[in-house]
């Protein structure tokens, strides 16, 4: 595909996209917090039933202004 | 078709398929069903696919380390066309449950000093200031 005046760079592109990954990643995880938090079962509607530890993975969005 | 270690067109081309096909799931709502799905996709995918995006990242900062993958300007521009298709399909695989083996790579993609995605935010190729794809 040949890029257009308003195709983003490649180097924009790549740069979005793992800022919408952090994004993604931390609705999830604000998700499975809130589940935990009402003591919902796990065990249905997800791809697993135990997490290591969610709440410590924050901090490393804090370099991603998220 | 296989992702293959050398051909990065025939990767760009499997990833797309892949894509078109997992990007489906962003609009789903959660079931069993779909986590079903995913949950095969990923026990077939995820091994080759972090693998692929560690090798791809890899050649992306670091591209002296194998010039014959990386140069002329249009081979670096394929594989940052690949990057794009990984970064997609790495959403696709947590738009709505952390998969084990990305919980497990979480400091290698997320970490603040040595993550991949961290170094890719402060990347800046002259090769791709004036993108060729």
């Amino acid at each position: 595909m040949q890029p257009d005046d308003t195709t983003p760079s490649l180097t924009s592109q790549i740069k979005t996209g793992i800022l919408e990954i952090a994004e993604v990643f931390l609705s999830v995880l604000e998700f499975l917090n809130h589940r935990h938090s009402l003591h919902c079962s796990s065990s249905s509607n997800s791809i697993r039933n135990n997490y290591k530890n969610p709440q410590q993975w924050r901090n490393s969005f804090e370099a991603f202004g998220i | 078709m296989s992702l293959s270690a050398t051909d990065y067109n025939i990767n760009i081309g499997v990833l797309q398929t892949a894509h078109s096909i997992f990007q489906q799931w962003r609009v789903h709502v959660r079931s069993d069903e779909l986590f079903t799905e995913i949950n095969f996709v990923l026990s077939r995918f995820t091994g080759p696919f972090l693998q692929l995006y560690r090798q791809t990242a890899s050649l992306l900062l670091t591209p002296s380390r194998n010039p014959s993958l990386t140069s002329p300007k249009e081979k670096y521009a394929l594989l940052a066309q690949l990057m794009v298709l990984l970064n997609d399909i790495y959403y696709d695989f947590t738009c709505h449950d952390l998969p084990p083996a990305i919980e497990d790579s979480h400091e290698e993609f997320f970490g603040n000093v040595s993550g991949w995605f961290q170094a890719f935010l402060l990347w800046n190729p002259v090769d791709l200031q004036s993108d060729v794809c």
